[in-house]
Order: C-alpha cells, then structure tokens, then sequence
C-alpha cells in the first residue's frame, strides 16, 4: 500500500530524550523512516508548509502549545497527512478530544514496543491513503454530478429553444399559407359568382374564360399547399394523424375538387370506387393530396379529348388497398420513366430536386404515402397512357405496426403500447368523442388503433422518462377537456402500458407481441359482446 | 332553453309553422369580400345573412339575434375562432346553435380540435359552394326563394 520505500515523518517534540526515544524505536529493518525533527508547532508548521510528510507524529505539550490545540493547529496546516500523538498523559477524555481535533492514533509513552509504533504509523498512514482516496472519488463524482446538473440545465433550455423555435416555424408556415389562402379564395369565389351568371349574363366565351380562371386559381391553391408541404416535409414537421377511414369517402371528396377542372379540360373523369372495399389506416387528408396531385398530373397529360380513370381495389394477400389514376396520355419515355422509378425507390428524396416535367406533385405524393405507410409505382407505355398508383395498408393493426417498424427502423428510444379503456357503461356517443379527444392528443407518428367500440391501443416510441409526461399531459387535458366542455363530461378512461420493447428486439418479436396484445382486445371484446347478449 | 325547443319545432314543422320566420345564419369573416360571397350565393335562398366581422361581435350578435347557425372564420382580430367558438358553446343561451368553420388554416390537428370542442363541421377554404350549401341545409331548412312564394 505505502508506495516508498522511505516513510517521511516529521516529529513535534520539544524533550530531546524522548526525540532520541522515538528515533531509536523507529529503526527497524522493514520500514526506512526518514525523521524531520521540530521542537516548537511553528517549527513544525514551517516544515509543513515547505515540504510533504507521509505522517506527523506530535507530542501533546509543545512550548507554544498545548493539548489537543496542538493536534488541531497541526492538523489545520498538513492537509491530508496523518498526525499520531505520543503523549504521557493518560486519560480518556483527552483521547476522544485528540482523535476528534484530527489525530488518527494516540500512544502513551513508555507504553509500547517498537513493532507497535512501527505498525500504528505504518496503519495511519494507509488509512490516510484509503481516506483520501475516498474522499477524491467524492470529490470527483460531486464534481461530475454538478456537470451533470449544468448539462441537464443547458438542455432544458435549448429543448425550450428548440420548442420554441418549431412553434414559431409552423406558425409562420401556417399564417402564410392562410395568407395566401384568404385572396384565393375571394378570387375563386367571384370568379364563380359571375361564372355562373348570379350578377347578369355571362356569354360561352365568357363562361370558357372564367372556367379557366376558376381552375388556374385552384392550382395556386394546391401550389400554395405543395410548397407548405414541401416545406415541412423537409423540416420534418409533417406528421400523419392516422386512423381509420373508407377509401371511398376519400376519393369522393377528390371527385369534387377535380370534377371542373375535367370538364374544363374536356377529358372525361371516370371514378371507380368499390363501396366494400376494406377501411384503410392512414391520415385521410394526406391521401386526398396524394390523388389530386396524381389526378392533376394525369389531366394535365391527357390531352384533348382524354381520359382519366380513377380507381380503387383490394388487395387482400398484401393487406393494402391500391389506388390508381390512369391516363391515355401519351405515356412516358423509358428514360423518364426509370427516373421517376428509381426517385420512388430511393428512401429519402430531397423534395425540391424533381424530375423534369413532374414538378413537385409527384416529389410530394411519394413522401405523403411514406408518410401513409405506402408506396408509389408507375407503369407507362409510350402511345397509350400511364398509369399512377400508390398503396394504402387496411385497417389491420398488426400489418400496419410491420410496415410502420419498416419505416421507423430507426426509433432510437423504447416503443411500447398502452391499453386504454373507458368505463364499460359509457354509451357509443360519448365513446366517439372520447375517441376525438384521444386523436387529440395523438403525436405525429404515434399509432392509435381502436380495438373495440371503447378499448384503444396506442403505439409510441418513447423513452420511459417521455411516456411519464404523457400520461400526465393526458390526464391534465382530459380534465381541462371536462372543465369546459359543452357536451358533458367525457368518459372516465384508464390507460396501462402493456408491453415495451427496446431498440434490441426483433421486429419480429414486437409484431408477435403486439399481435397478441390485439388478439387480446378481441377476445375481450367477443366476451364482453355475449355478456351483454 | 326556448329557442333550443323553438328550432326543434321549426326542423319537424318547416319554417311556416313559425309565421314564415326566416331562418338566420350568422356569418363572423374579418374579410367583407368573403362575407358578400356568401351573402350572394344565398341569396337565392330564402335565408337571412347576418354579418360580424370578428369574434367578439360575433359573440354579441349570437346573443342578441340567435341565429340558426353560426358560419365562422378562425383568423380574426379581436376574439379568433377558437374563443367565439368557445364562448358560444360555454353559453347555455347559444350552445345548441349548430356551428360551421370555415378557414384557410391546413393545421391537421384543429379539425380534431375543434370539431372537439363542439364544432359541427370544419370546412376549408377555398370550400366547394355545393358542400357548404349541403351542410347547411343538415341544420336550417333553405328553400330557394321562388319555391317559398309558389307555395304562398
């Protein structure tokens, strides 16, 4: 333990008897002492501030000091250097006192043998090691725990920053958007105001012109929505609010918006849409983009007299729904063709590089059915036509956890999935809207799946520390949710994490999982469904 | 608590059961160009367009003249969509007033919001006339104005 060989020490002892005394008892042959000899604390004190001792040995009557005042003088001015008193008094009070003002050992005069004396320097001296071994390992972890501190603090505050800052960027994105929306929006309407003849006649070429105008206002519109989605596409602010919908509810809500600018073009619109196709999984609105980007693309290249059909069809063994706009345009070269194709299989495209011709639309209908856990494809043939189509997972939990997980690979912290249940006698209206309020709350990215009428299962990928704060952010809008609510109170609910995995497991294992978890749901369901019955 | 049986009587019966009474639409745009685009597109209906121009009119004129349904914008001065909407539903006098939003916001999550917070329908702009007009006549019963003096 003790490094050198020579043990320095430095001995306070004004009676040069006991000096030789000590010296004599410190010869041995295991240890080397090397002995500093002063005869007053300020000698002592002197040596001490110009040398290190391995260990102090003092007498406790010194002529400048007295009793344990001299321990603790001592013990003030040789830092981490251990101090033994040698003394003739005998007496326990002063004992404690000694060992309380810093000694570590006391030893009577006269008392003890050489192999004692050898051995109490030799402990106190390892002891004084230990202890300061310790005490920099506690000095170095305080040290560390307060970086930590200041780091954890600096973090706080550029999370503040950046929160901030992302809430200024979509700020800004939608009041421009808003901006730009509001004349739109009076053009258009006036535009068909006079169009259709509400404020006196408006002759064929007349009607021809305004009908043009009509459509080149609605494509600024869509400019205006490609560009804000572009926009956040690139900074990562698109999230998808994905849930269940019907496909034929969105394509016939992009009927309407394209019906005129058909008519306008004169290309004849065909829209075939099954009423029993299965519900699919994903964020409505997105989808509806997806469609009228690829319509206007397929309008656009139609050419006079042309034909665009729109359709929709199952695909049950890849648990999708395919969505097709087909033109007879002049189709697409092979060259282009393989551009536009090796742009759909590239995971990330930078938005703003297009190729030639396409324009943005088609950039943003692929990533928008990223976004909707699909994938685009194109097939053409030069002189009869093109087809657009893209792919829709239904509304199966478990498929659209897989192709989410494809996506997501990456997920750096834990994913796991919560049950949340509302109490088993709310009625189906209040259930829907607590189903609202659950959307409501929903993050992008996150998957919530209604499992029955009033169980759901939300999939996040959160850290443990993360999905605290959720649970707490849920249940404080829930109450303010209640707090002003015109409709009554929503249902109480319950929410448990049942399962999480981290970024170590297996796509494979989670899908498992989950699809027990789900398996689960049902049955319960079944259960519940007969109990009633 | 009257008008909330009143308009139930009006949708069983139609508006003769109420001495021809219009039905009203309150429509709170801070833009006057988008509120005459309205007005001009009822007019062929036998409806009766009452004007505000931000949220704070907007909860007056609730108040004071029940319309049978309120068409609002979000982004005005003084009192935005969010807290007429609020207001009026918070408001036992005009909480069954049935409300449509019409706005040039995109934000994915406020349709949720406010369809939340007792909207009946969000619709964006620029909105198709024929939806708006559908959705309309879900809450009041619009007549064009010719069928209305036939049937006198």
């Amino acid at each position: 333990m003790i490094d050198a060989d020579t043990i320095k020490v430095l001995l306070l002892e004004d009676d040069a008897d006991d000096h030789r005394l000590t010296s004599k008892l410190l010869r041995t042959e295991k240890c080397q002492f090397d002995i500093d000899w002063a005869q007053t604390l300020a000698a002592a004190i002197e040596k001490l501030s110009q040398q290190a001792y391995d260990i102090v040995i003092t007498d406790l009557s010194v002529p400048d000091s007295f009793g344990f005042e001299t321990v603790a003088q001592l013990r003030a001015h040789c830092g981490q250097t251990p101090i033994i008193v040698l003394s003739s008094l005998e007496d326990e009070d002063v004992e404690r006192d000694i060992l309380l003002a810093g000694a570590q050992d006391y030893l009577v005069k006269g008392e003890f043998s050489k192999r004692i004396v050898t051995r109490a320097i030799l402990h106190a001296v390892q002891r004084q090691q230990s202890v300061n071994e310790v005490n920099a390992l506690v000095s170095e972890l305080e040290q560390s725990q307060q970086q930590l501190q200041e780091q954890s603090l600096l973090l706080q505050k550029k999370n503040r920053h950046l929160r901030r800052l992302y809430k200024t960027a979509q700020e800004f994105v939608d009041n421009v958007s808003h901006d730009f929306r509001t004349p739109l929006t009076v053009i258009k309407d006036y535009v068909s105001i006079i169009r259709e003849g509400m404020v006196g006649n408006v002759n064929d070429e007349q009607q021809t012109m305004l009908d043009k105008v009509s459509v080149r206002a609605d494509d600024l519109n869509h400019m205006v929505d490609d560009l804000l989605d572009a926009s956040k596409l690139e900074s990562g602010l698109l999230g998808a609010w994905r849930r269940n919908v019907q496909m034929k509810d969105i394509i016939e809500r992009a009927e309407s918006l394209l019906e005129q600018r058909a008519l306008v073009k004169n290309i004849e619109l065909v829209v075939e849409c099954d009423a029993s196709l299965p519900d699919v999984y994903c964020d409505a609105d997105k989808v509806g983009r997806v469609i009228t980007n690829l319509a206007i693309n397929a309008i656009k290249f139609a050419g006079d007299q042309g034909r665009v059909r729109l359709w929709a069809e199952a695909d049950p063994a890849g648990h999708q729904v395919v969505v097709g706009v087909t033109d007879n345009g002049p189709g697409i070269e092979k060259k282009s063709l393989d551009q536009i194709f090796q742009r759909f299989q590239q995971l990330n495209t930078h938005i703003k590089s297009t190729v030639k011709g396409f324009g943005l639309g088609l950039n943003i209908a692929q990533q928008l059915c990223k976004l909707n856990l699909g994938e685009m494809g194109v097939q053409s043939q030069l002189g009869k036509g093109s087809t657009f189509s893209f792919t829709i997972p239904t509304a199966n939990p478990s498929e659209v956890l897989r192709r989410w997980l494809t996506v997501n690979e990456t997920y750096a912290d834990s994913l796991r999935v919560v049950e949340i249940t509302v109490d088993g006698d709310a009625n189906l209206t209040s259930c829907d809207e607590f189903d609202g309020f659950l959307n409501c709350l929903l993050r992008c990215n996150d998957l919530l799946f209604r499992t029955t009428s009033q169980t759901w299962l939300l999939v996040m990928a959160v850290s443990p520390y993360e999905s605290g704060k959720w649970f707490k952010r849920a249940k404080a809008e829930f109450n303010k949710a209640n707090r002003n609510r015109p409709l009554g109170p929503l249902p109480d609910y319950r929410a448990e994490t049942r399962n999480q995995w981290d970024a170590q497991d297996s796509k494979d294992a989670i899908l498992l999982d989950f699809e027990a978890l789900v398996q689960h749901a049902n049955a319960d369901c079944l259960t519940n469904c007969e109990g009633t019955v | 608590m009257t008008t909330m049986i009143d308009r139930r009587i009006q949708k069983h019966c139609g508006p003769h059961a109420f001495e021809n009474r219009k039905p009203s639409i309150l429509c709170v745009d801070d833009d006057p160009d988008i509120q005459t685009t309205i007005e001009l597109r009822m007019r062929e209906y036998n409806v009766e367009i009452e004007r505000a121009f931000y949220g704070m009119q907007g909860i007056v004129e609730a108040i004071k003249t029940r319309p049978d349904l309120i068409l609002m914008d979000l982004a005005m001065p003084n009192g935005d969509g969010q807290y007429l909407l609020d207001s009026i539903k918070r408001n036992a006098a005009t909480a069954d007033i049935p409300v449509i939003i019409l706005t040039g916001m995109r934000d994915p999550m406020l349709k949720q919001q406010l369809l939340n917070a007792g909207a009946d329908v969000f619709l964006q702009k620029p909105a198709h006339f024929d939806e708006l007009l559908h959705h309309i006549s879900r809450f009041i019963d619009i007549r064009q104005q010719d069928d209305d003096e036939e049937l006198r």
